[in-house]
């Protein structure tokens, strides 16, 4: 009913491919979110979507229903802007309403002053009322209805402007970025009021942003856009356990997956600086393999023999986590690592710690960024011929 | 209990350091250096002689006589009932409320009109400002030969639709409103200007949203969004018009030199026909002084549309 | 069905339709004025009207530059206004300073008195000042075109509003450095108010290029007149067969400022509107 298909999608601005050919089918009632770094084009996605731009090839349906012809105001889309766009010389009431009087009044009726008196105005009028007091119950705002925005906070000019797409009932909610304008304290609270929103109403949902914490929390599924390209499409787990890139795999994840760099020896196995890490089928020698660990996924390796060593340089503790910056001796950057807490009192920098991967945890991807498929059998880290590690 | 105080307050005066002080005394001494000769400057050029042409309007003077006496309002009682000042406010303001709505609307619809596209808007917007930066008296010449009667391209342009052009400054019931066309001319682009910046200040996101909201037609847009948030520069871009077109007088000087027949004739032209030419002296001081009540009045109207304008949204 | 894209092109070819009609109205007596002086008087004195000289001839300009002085004109006018500029600029830039960053007493009368003067248009004061130059004996001189106007209300104004912007704490380190106040005020702050008065002087500049009224009242003489004041002299000496030169002494006086808008445009209109924002 309200599902979304972006087929083929190209964007072109000046010669410039902002959108290169996107494909994408957006499921009835989902909360879909587009993420990628500033430029790589989910905003101008968002806005084809909801008509405000035409693309240079392609087509989009909303509700199996072709819509490339059809005015931002036919489509049947709401939505909530960064910078909420709220009219600044209307009232709380106009702003929530405006999309009703627009539609429902005509010229006349409109008419400031003498409009109310042309008939049939009083009664659009009073039923418009209603659905306002109905959506400003919603949000919280039935205070605040005669207000202006400038005399309203961040949070609030936000509901007003998240209350004015209500009200129209619309098939799919867009919003661009409506978080960041936000403090940090705020934002995680309208994070959750979003996603009841999300619940409550069960319209599918678009949102874009490029805060990856607000789409591993927020969303059914993610999208991973870079310079105009889809790159991959997944829950929030599959993006993060299963990334198809080594881009996608640094995007998501806080703090960024450690990538360290490997190389397949002659006898198969690939190895990092001095250490074997595993044996790898179906690579020729000498190819370079991207290694990826996450941080939450090294470990203090109990047997020296069977650990990388490194070289701690300087730690952070937060109270409830404790970050290790390690210097591995194969010569890669900083190594984080976290580990447990009743460790903090252990350690001092520049002290020697021997870490190993957890089972299974290791992500690889070749120098293209594409990530390998492990077929093998998952050896751990380990230094040297004589000191393989046995999973 | 007060000696005690300003024995206190002394000895603490005195237990400043002595470099404080004198710092403090360098500043104030420096400053009064550089404030000085635009002071004297000030007295001298400016808010002494207004001040001298308010007191001069209560009096006889003619220039050039030796003596002169207080006459109370009797220059202004004469204003009041001579008919050359009645005809000469109401030409004015004839001309102000035309060039005003003329120059303000065109202005307008120009700046709207330019801002509603990306492609060529410095071009536009250099031709529609040129004739602001033209010398008016100049180009008040090259009017009089295109409203020329007989050789003007005007007539001549009129003609070919059948309608019989007159002789526009020598004819009393256009003169005028030549003269207004005129103005409008010079300060349309000026008016454009103003309005662009205006128009620049709305935040594109209002459009979108307002596309979205329901409606895509320009009329639409121009209710819900441009003329509202547009309000307050409109009112000061009529203000200043006010002011700038009730300051007319290089046009009727040279064109119609206030005729036929005192159909053109406007405040400062009578101003300076009275102290210029019949060198009047206190009359026309007594004028002077009306038409700076005037001015007064306006600018004062634009301040405040100044402060609302910055504490709007 | 006529395509969004196709309705959009549509209207803003209309745009430009509408624009252009509007341009041609604007730049006609430009156009007009440019086209009639290279015209013999056979093209000017005719009922058919062309705006492309048929026998196109400099005889206008000619005329025009014997019968008068015109380049003396455009002379004056430089004379006048850079007169003018240099020392509002030299009256005006310490003493804003001093209102913006000094204290002393009697400051804030100073500055009210300021926006007071910022009320009076140059007309309110003429009849005096005319006299006050009549008695010196000044008269009919550069001097009166000049002197009246170097003090500048709305010049000690915007350079008020400029310096209020500089930090004090550069005005710390450069008095811990060692600098005197004078030497602050022209090594420092001008510098730095090259912009504000930049703006300013286009203002100044072609307000009193322009202005026809003060050289009217103050002076008779061609030699002195600026170019205003020098064409209406032109126009009051010549019969009526000299529409040809007129034209062209028009074109003559109006090509400098056209010439510096041009050239630079967006300051230019900056210059020029700020002078609303009195």
């Amino acid at each position: 009913m309200s599902g979304v298909t972006i087929n083929s999608i190209e964007k072109s601005f000046d010669q410039q491919k902002i959108l290169k050919n996107v494909d994408l089918e957006i499921v009835d009632g989902e909360f879909l979110t587009l993420i990628g770094p500033s430029g790589c084009g989910k905003t101008t996605l968002l806005r084809i979507i909801a008509g405000l731009e035409r693309q240079t090839a392609g087509s989009i349906q909303i509700g199996g229903q072709v819509v490339d012809e059809l005015a931002p105001s036919r489509r049947d889309v709401a939505m909530v802007f960064q910078s909420y766009a709220l009219y600044p010389h209307m009232t709380v009431r106009e702003n929530i309403g405006l999309p009703l009087t627009i539609r429902r009044l005509n010229f006349f009726r409109r008419f400031p002053v003498i409009g109310r008196f042309i008939p049939g105005a009083r009664a659009i009028m009073r039923e418009i009322e209603n659905e306002i007091q109905t959506v400003a119950a919603t949000l919280g705002l039935e205070n605040l209805l005669d207000r202006k925005p400038r005399q309203l906070s961040g949070g609030q000019r936000q509901r007003v402007a998240v209350g004015r797409a209500l009200v129209r009932h619309p098939k799919v909610f867009l919003l661009d970025e409506p978080l960041s304008n936000l403090d940090a304290a705020l934002r995680v609270q309208m994070r959750a009021e979003i996603i009841e929103l999300h619940k409550r109403i069960g319209v599918t949902f678009i949102y874009v942003t490029h805060d990856q914490v607000e789409a591993m929390t927020m969303s059914d599924r993610v999208v991973v856009m870079m310079e105009g390209d889809i790159i991959q499409v997944g829950t929030p787990a599959e993006l993060y356990e299963n990334p198809r890139f080594v881009r996608v795999a640094t995007f998501i994840g806080s703090p960024k997956i450690n990538i360290l760099d490997g190389i397949v020896l002659d006898d198969g196995s690939l190895a990092i600086g001095d250490y074997v890490v595993d044996r790898l089928v179906g690579h020729p020698a000498g190819t370079k393999i991207q290694v990826c660990i996450r941080p939450e996924n090294i470990e203090v390796s109990k047997d020296q023999h069977r650990g990388f060593r490194c070289i701690l340089q300087r730690h952070e503790y937060l109270g409830s986590e404790l970050y290790l910056f390690l210097k591995p001796d194969s010569g890669d950057e900083n190594v984080i690592m976290r580990a447990p807490i009743d460790q903090a009192r252990k350690i001092e920098n520049s002290e020697i710690i021997y870490v190993r991967a957890k089972e299974k945890r290791v992500l690889l991807f070749d120098q293209d960024g594409r990530r390998i498929e492990q077929n093998t059998d998952n050896k751990q880290i380990g230094p040297s011929e004589q000191h393989y590690v046995a999973g | 209990m007060s000696r005690v105080d300003n024995q206190t307050r002394d000895l603490a005066a005195v237990a400043m350091p002595r470099r404080q002080r004198s710092a403090q005394s360098i500043e104030a001494a420096t400053a009064y250096l550089f404030v000085t000769p635009a002071t004297l400057l000030l007295f001298l050029l400016l808010l002494g002689p207004a001040a001298s042409v308010v007191v001069l309007s209560f009096t006889d003077w003619q220039f050039g006589s030796k003596t002169f006496e207080f006459i109370g309002f009797t220059n202004y009682a004469e204003m009041f009932q001579d008919d050359v000042f009645w005809t000469s406010i109401t030409n004015t303001l004839i001309y102000v409320s035309v060039v005003v709505v003329g120059s303000v609307s065109l202005g307008l619809m120009i700046a709207m009109l330019i801002e509603s596209r990306p492609s060529f808007r410095r071009v536009w917007r250099t031709i529609y400002f040129l004739p602001v930066t033209a010398t008016l008296v100049a180009m008040a010449l090259v009017f009089e030969y295109i409203l020329h009667p007989a050789f003007g391209p005007l007539n001549e342009f009129l003609g070919l639709f059948g309608v019989e052009g007159t002789n526009w400054l020598q004819n009393r019931s256009t003169a005028l409103l030549t003269l207004c066309g005129i103005g409008i001319w010079q300060a349309v682009g000026f008016n454009m200007v103003l309005f662009l910046a205006g128009l620049t200040a709305i935040p594109t996101d209002l459009y979108d949203a307002v596309a979205i909201d329901g409606s895509d037609s320009t009329w639409d847009r121009f209710c819900v969004v441009v003329w509202p948030l547009l309000g307050p520069t409109t009112m000061f871009v009529v203000i200043i018009s006010c002011i700038r077109s009730f300051q007319v007088f290089d046009t009727v000087k040279v064109l119609t030199d206030g005729g036929p027949n005192r159909a053109t004739e406007v405040l400062l032209f009578t101003m300076f026909s009275e102290g210029f030419t019949y060198f009047r002296s206190g009359y026309a001081a007594a004028l002077t002084t009306i038409f700076l009540i005037f001015v007064l009045i306006l600018t004062l109207v634009q301040r405040i549309s100044i402060e609302k304008r910055i504490h709007y949204g | 069905m006529i395509s969004p894209r196709h309705t959009k092109l549509a209207i803003g070819g209309l745009r430009h339709l509408v624009l252009a009609i509007g341009a041609f109205v604007v730049l006609f007596p430009f156009i007009w004025m440019l086209s009639a002086s290279f015209k013999p008087p056979s093209e000017i004195y005719t009922q058919d009207v062309q705006l492309i000289p048929i026998a196109w001839t400099l005889e206008n300009y000619i005329r025009a530059f014997s019968a008068q002085p015109l380049g003396k004109y455009l002379l004056n006018g430089v004379i006048v206004t850079f007169g003018i500029f240099a020392f509002q600029v030299l009256f005006a830039l310490p003493c804003a300073f001093a209102l913006a960053k000094l204290n002393f007493r009697g400051r804030e009368v100073l500055f009210a008195l300021i926006i007071l003067g910022l009320l009076i248009p140059e007309y309110v004061i003429s009849i005096p000042v005319f006299f006050m130059f009549f008695k010196i004996g000044l008269l009919n001189t550069y001097w009166s075109l000049i002197i009246p106007f170097w003090i500048s209300a709305f010049g000690i104004f915007l350079m008020r509003q400029f310096f209020k912007t500089i930090p004090d704490d550069l005005l710390a380190a450069a008095r811990l450095d060692g600098l005197s106040e004078i030497m602050i005020v022209w090594r420092i702050m001008a510098p730095l108010a090259v912009p504000a008065v930049m703006a300013f002087a286009i203002f100044s500049v072609v307000f009193h290029w322009n202005d026809f009224y003060w050289p009217l009242i103050m002076v008779n003489d061609a030699e002195i007149a600026t170019p205003p004041l020098g064409i209406v002299l032109f126009s009051n000496a010549e019969a009526g067969d000299a529409v040809g030169p007129m034209m062209a002494a028009a074109v003559i006086i109006t090509l400098p400022l056209i010439l510096l808008f041009l050239s630079l445009q967006r300051r230019f209109i900056e210059g020029l509107t700020m002078g609303s924002f009195k």
